[in-house]
């Protein structure tokens, strides 16, 4: 079923003025399918991420996640959907910087109410596929910014999420980690998860399915948009 | 489950922080107690000193070596013909039940009179039918007689007093110059107040009862006639003990409650102070390192409700905690640790204290939750990167 988002916008206030950052979006992203959001720095990328992710707030527009409108749901199943349903890699992390590595992977479960066998060992495995398993105990302060992303990723895989929502996944990382992030995300669409991606490396947008470019918060087609 | 092992590793991460504000609202929690206890125990004791009527009423203890050889002492004593006024504790087992009786000397119902619930105060000039007693509590009514296997002792409740009340018992007696009422008046924890070993009175005799202690101190009792050579006679005795005048001593004992309210309420702004500055800091800290926690615990799966009930459950914590030591402390021995004179710790201080101390952590947390109540987390979050 998928995402289905209608007429999606999105009104802030800055500095005492009212915008609109993201206005009259359509998206439709199918179950199983892996999707670049692409377009330039400032177009509104992330903040149609992060209202797909639930974690932000649409002015105006129907948002339908799996057949369910989200303006029908309570906080709390939204919040499970935040928790469950959705493996958020955020641009800048989200990580807390005085926790380990560790920590920060197997936060979600904590914060879910889904009791489930084997944590330790899921987080394990995601650090080891990721390459920071040594890193468990370090506190992420100390990390760098690869190391950052690579544990951010390992903390959206942790609770086996249907939806892997990647802001700029690959935006620490050099060529070759780029290369082993996209292999791992590419192996989950295969087992059937549904992969947004945002990006502006046309190289890693090249490796989905279908890209969808933004431009000044709207929804345009490619050619419109010269890199 | 889960949730509060995170809860508690957090509360450990900040262990400093929330020792620091335990231990404060342990100390607030001392300091409210014995101010309130002592406010009580004012407001109970307020009357005591107009209680002794007669101003020229010495407190009298002997030093030591007068304890063992009280001849000399008696004899200064009955060189003025100073009147001895001593109490004592009996206790008998008339009807198989054991009584406690406080036993005043005849001339102490005199001098002195507390206040009664009901019934009138004993009258030595008068001639009672059995032997007067005033009652405790409200286990006996006024006119009441009872029996004992004794038949001469048969007694008739005359007046009753509340067993709140402070009543007179020469326990030291004047210590000091600066001695205090407290030293000679205790709470009322007899079962009767009745004559002992009188001349008109009908009266307890000491071979009468099963066992009898003389209190240590004494009561002095300075004829009206020697009034204008108090000074010289009060030097006189002050050789042989300790002796302080119970009107001045009823003087300093409020002398010492008002410092004592002074130093106290004085200490206890400060700590208030410092309790709102620390449960604000606390906020703040907890609040500026938390709140982009909360907002990251908001993202991966937690609702604004839960986000500020963590919140409010972190700062609530040093209150929790420093109430329930206090508690634990309570029933383990706080009273023999922290005994100041006529302080009356009960549960209502305690709770009244309890109340004050939770009011001023609200007034530092209500409009802690009202703004982040009021907040769109995750926009939180974006101001914080
Ligand atoms: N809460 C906000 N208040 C004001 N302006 C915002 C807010 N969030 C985003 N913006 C602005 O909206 C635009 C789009 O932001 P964003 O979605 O982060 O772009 P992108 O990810 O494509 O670089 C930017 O110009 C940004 O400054
Ligand atoms: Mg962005």
């Amino acid at each position: 079923m998928g995402i289905v988002m209608k007429n999606i916008g999105k009104e802030v206030v800055s500095s005492h003025e009212k915008k609109w950052i993201l206005q009259n979006v359509d998206v439709e992203i199918k179950e199983g399918e892996m999707v670049a959001i692409i377009g330039k720095s400032g177009a509104g990328k992330s903040t149609l991420l992060h209202i797909i992710g639930a974690v932000d707030k649409k002015t105006t527009g129907e948002y339908s996640i799996d057949g369910q409108d989200i303006d029908k749901l309570k906080d709390s199943k939204i919040a499970k959907l935040r928790n469950q349903t959705f493996g958020y890699i955020m641009q800048d992390f989200g990580l807390l910087n005085e926790d380990t590595v560790y920590e920060n992977i197997i936060l979600p479960y904590l914060l879910g109410s889904q009791s489930r066998k084997n944590i330790k060992e899921k987080a394990y495995e995601n650090m080891e596929m990721l390459g920071i398993k040594k890193l468990a105990s370090q506190k992420v302060e100390k990390l760098s910014g690869g190391e950052k992303q690579r544990t951010a990723i390992a903390r959206a895989l942790m609770m086996d999420p249907k939806y892997i929502l990647a802001d700029e996944p690959t935006g620490a990382l050099d060529s070759k980690n780029t290369q082993q992030v996209m292999k791992i995300l590419r192996d989950l669409q295969k087992i059937g998860k549904t992969i947004v991606i945002v990006t502006h490396d046309m190289d890693v947008a090249n490796c989905c399915d279908r890209k969808i470019c933004i431009l000044d918060g709207q929804v345009v087609e490619k050619e419109k948009i010269n890199h | 489950m889960n949730k509060t092992k995170l809860w508690i590793r957090q509360i450990i991460k900040n262990k400093g922080y929330y020792i620091f504000l335990t231990a404060e609202v342990v100390i607030v929690l001392l300091i409210l107690v014995s101010m309130i206890g002592k406010l009580q125990a004012m407001y109970a004791t307020k009357e005591l000193g107009n209680a002794v009527i007669n101003k020229n009423v010495y407190a009298f203890s002997e030093y030591g070596y007068y304890r063992e050889n009280t001849t000399e002492v008696d004899k200064c004593l009955d060189k003025y013909n100073i009147i001895n006024l001593p109490t004592c504790s009996l206790t008998m087992d008339p009807m198989g039940k054991r009584l406690f009786m406080l036993g005043y000397s005849e001339e102490l119902f005199d001098v002195y009179s507390p206040k009664l619930e009901a019934g009138e105060w004993i009258d030595s000039t008068k001639e009672y039918e059995y032997i007067p007693v005033i009652a405790a509590g409200d286990k006996y009514q006024v006119g009441e007689c009872f029996e004992t296997e004794d038949p001469q002792l048969t007694f008739q409740v005359v007046g009753i007093i509340s067993p709140e009340e402070y009543v007179l018992l020469t326990g030291v007696g004047g210590t000091t110059g600066y001695a205090s009422l407290s030293e000679v008046f205790y709470k009322m924890s007899s079962d009767f107040i009745v004559p002992c070993d009188c001349e008109h009175l009908k009266c307890v005799r000491k071979e009468q009862v099963d066992s009898r202690t003389e209190w240590s101190g004494r009561l002095l009792l300075l004829p009206d006639e020697l009034a204008d050579r108090e000074e010289e006679i009060v030097k006189e005795i002050n050789q042989y003990g300790y002796i302080t005048n119970v009107k001045k001593m009823s003087e300093n004992y409020n002398a010492s409650n008002q410092e004592f309210c002074i130093v106290n309420g004085i200490v206890l702004f400060v700590f208030s102070i410092i309790t709102l500055a620390g449960v604000g800091g606390i906020n703040n800290m907890v609040e500026l390192k938390n709140e982009k926690r909360m907002t990251i615990y908001y993202m991966y799966g937690f609702t604004k409700r839960k986000c500020m009930l963590y919140t409010y459950l972190s700062t609530i914590i040093p209150l929790i905690l420093g109430e329930c030591i206090f508690v634990f402390w309570y029933y383990h021995g706080l009273d023999e640790t922290y005994t100041v004179d006529l302080l009356e710790i009960n549960m209502f201080t305690f709770v009244a204290a309890a109340v004050y101390l939770v009011i001023l952590f609200h007034i530092t947390i209500i409009p802690e939750m009202i703004r982040l109540g009021k907040k769109d987390l995750f926009a939180l979050y974006k101001q914080k990167v």
